[in-house]
């Protein structure tokens, strides 16, 4: 049998514990419990392999731990400490048990080796992360997690006839798929993945979705599904060329949007698109520094994103307030909250002495020493982009913009919200210090790129200054308005929805009809079986509605006169003859 | 609201390009330009211009021509729908 040494199931049991405990004993559990996962995973060592008999035929290798898994692995642990930390002070139960236990699925996930374990656990991310998106009262809430779960449906699906037909072919463990043939199992894994990973045109599930989420599990929301894909294409899919493009058009499509946006969690979610992009293209361009690039951006992501989402949700705790035009001047009212802004909003931006700046450069060399010049300046195109919209536009207008009276405080921002964040930044701090924290442990080979030379120093901060002019001159129109950013969830939100209920009147009318049809023909049809005689049309019987033998019957004296006839004439034919 | 009064926009506009341009001389200074560049992004301020006009390009792709395309009011989805579930 197992023992707990497996991250993934502690949490598991953290989940379990917490739901079940008073609200003072599920804060306690849910900031401390997380550490033993912590625990468990430095006492993990590479090579790790341990099974568990299922099935008469079928072992289960649900833990499996090499570089790769590992050093995901951890950033999920990290993570799952940080936001144990962050919603402990959550009062539903069932939040605090889906928020754990789909921590442990995506840690189950990355150490899963063998494809049944990895569809269980994928299929067990998307069912428990469904309800930290039900879990929030608000009405679009109801919605935008079924539209969620139809999306992992699909890609559940997709994985699944994939993985049906992997081991159909004898395949029974994970393997790259990249250079072996590009058969369906290959193109339904992929698609089954990159739904996951937000691939743009199928990424609006996860812009539609973690806005709609609770305050704690938005955080959650940002730093698992996506990244556990982006793993998922690392693994399987490393190498493949066709994700660059896919990788670089995320990147680009998401720092566009960003720029329009309004709502400070959708234009959050906006760079999750963004910042996969990167970790994509990495994985497409599959030389060892592209994928050690994408490795780290996964790790630093999670770090930043979720402290930038902690920061939003800590400002929405608050205020209650959502939208960046009704905010303004929150630096001043909360300046431990900027300040962790600052610190995650320049770790994203790939400012030096920040993470974002020792995976990002990595990746965008990675593109650039693979000879991909336009994949390189496409990817810094985005980084600007990232800088344009989170730097500038979210820092000045929420939190350097005079203040609009809009967002009064209503509550205080808890203790333990203050120190998750700091932890994040400090974590975001640390490791863009001392990159060897990280680089260290990336999976794919040595890592021979340095972060922190002259050039790209100069070169980071030339750029940043420079982008800071336009934005500086179109400022006044810089302000988002009150508006909904038409995306690709339109097709299924609007033509494909009217489509269905077209379908759906029309069998629903086809039905009626046949069934008024169906219901008119049998009557007749029950009509002339009660009177077969209708059907002579004769006036006597056509107003008789069922057969009556007397309505038909001759009369007695009828009879007797036939009888009679009959009887003459045959005693007249019989006395002639003698 | 009052944002930024055109004076104070303009000092740091100005302000921003002096930073850049001290952060060249001390790229020079290293020897960051002494390489023949690999591409355009490589070279004395290349980088500086392609932050410059990389953020014109974005602000006027998403702002002039993405939001009049792209926008609707925020009921968009709930206008004339009973069944808002999906």
């Amino acid at each position: 049998m197992f023992e707990l040494n497996h991250p993934g199931f502690v949490f598991f049991l953290v989940g379990l514990f917490a739901s079940m405990g008073t609200p003072k004993l599920r804060k306690m559990i849910l900031s401390c419990g997380p550490f033993v996962a912590l625990f468990a995973l430095f006492n993990l060592k590479v090579g790790t392999v341990e099974n568990l008999p299922v099935l008469q035929d079928w072992v289960s290798h649900y833990m499996c731990v090499d570089n790769l898994s590992g050093i995901f692995v951890g950033s999920c642990s990290t993570m799952g400490v940080l936001g144990g930390i962050f919603a402990c002070n959550n009062r539903s139960p069932l939040e605090a048990f889906c928020s754990m236990w789909y921590v442990g699925a995506s840690i189950s996930v990355a150490l899963a080796q063998d494809w049944i374990t990895f569809l269980f656990f994928w299929e067990l991310m998307a069912g428990t992360s469904l309800f930290l998106i039900w879990n929030d009262p608000r009405k679009e809430s109801r919605g935008a997690g079924l539209r969620y779960i139809l999306m992992h449906t699909l890609s559940g699906n997709c994985v699944l006839f994939g993985v049906l037909l992997k081991l159909n072919q004898g395949q029974n463990l994970i393997e790259n798929l990249t250079n072996g043939p590009h058969d369906a199992a290959f193109w339904l894994i992929l698609i089954g993945v990159c739904i996951n990973a937000a691939v743009v045109p199928l990424h609006a599930w996860l812009v539609d979705a973690y806005p709609s989420a609770t305050i704690t599990g938005s955080v959650f929301l940002s730093s698992f599904t996506t990244k556990v894909a982006v793993y998922a294409l690392l693994r399987i899919f490393g190498g493949t060329e066709l994700l660059i493009g896919a990788g670089v058009l995320m990147a680009l499509y998401g720092a566009l949007f960003a720029v329009m946006e309004n709502d400070m969690l959708k234009l959050l979610s906006y760079h999750i698109v963004s910042q996969v992009g990167y970790m994509v293209a990495g994985a497409g361009i599959g030389t060892v520094m592209a994928m050690n690039g994408a490795t780290a951006h996964a790790f630093c992501d999670i770090l930043f994103k979720s402290l930038l989402f902690m920061c939003c949700n800590a400002i929405i705790f608050a205020t209650g307030v959502r939208k960046i035009n009704e905010l303004g001047g929150m630096g001043k009212r909360y300046p431990l909250v900027f300040t962790c802004f600052v610190v995650g909003a320049f770790s994203i931006s790939g400012i030096p002495l920040f993470n974002g700046f020792v995976s990002k450069t990595m990746t965008i060399a990675g593109a650039g020493e693979a000879g991909l010049i336009w994949v390189a300046v496409l990817l810094e195109l985005a980084s600007i982009g990232t800088l344009l919209s989170i730097c500038f536009k979210m820092m000045y207008f929420i939190f350097m913009a005079p203040d609009k009276h809009m967002a009064p405080a209503k509550r205080e921002i808890p203790v333990n919200m203050k120190l998750a964040m700091v932890l994040g930044a400090f974590c975001c701090t640390a490791i863009g210090c001392f990159p060897d924290l990280l680089y260290r442990f990336l999976p794919f080979g040595p890592v021979t790129f340095v972060p922190y030379t002259t050039g790209h120093v100069v070169n980071m901060f030339q750029m940043t200054f420079m982008a800071l002019i336009p934005f500086l001159l179109f400022l006044p129109h810089m302000e988002p308005h009150t508006a909904l950013s038409l995306d690709t969830d339109w097709l299924y939100r609007r033509p494909l929805k009217k489509f269905f209920l077209g379908c759906t009147y029309l069998s629903f009318g086809l039905c009626k009809s046949l069934g008024h049809a169906w219901g008119v023909g049998t009557g007749q049809f029950m009509d002339v079986c009660n009177n077969p005689m209708k059907l002579l049309d004769a006036k006597p019987f056509r107003n008789k509605k069922r057969y009556s033998p007397d309505n038909y019957r001759t009369s007695i004296a009828d009879t007797i006169m036939i009888v009679l006839t009959v009887l003459f004439v045959c005693i007249f034919y019989f006395t002639a003859k003698m | 609201m009052d944002l930024m009064d055109t004076k104070k926009r303009y000092k740091l506009i100005l302000i921003c390009f002096l930073i850049a341009l001290v952060f060249f001389f001390i790229g020079k200074y290293y020897g960051v330009y002494d390489l023949p560049p690999h591409d355009f992004l490589e070279k004395p301020f290349g980088m500086a211009m392609f932050g410059l006009i990389g953020c014109g390009i974005l602000i006027v792709m998403a702002k002039i021509v993405m939001t009049p395309l792209l926008q609707r009011d925020e009921d968009y989805y709930q206008k004339g729908d009973d069944d808002e579930d999906v």
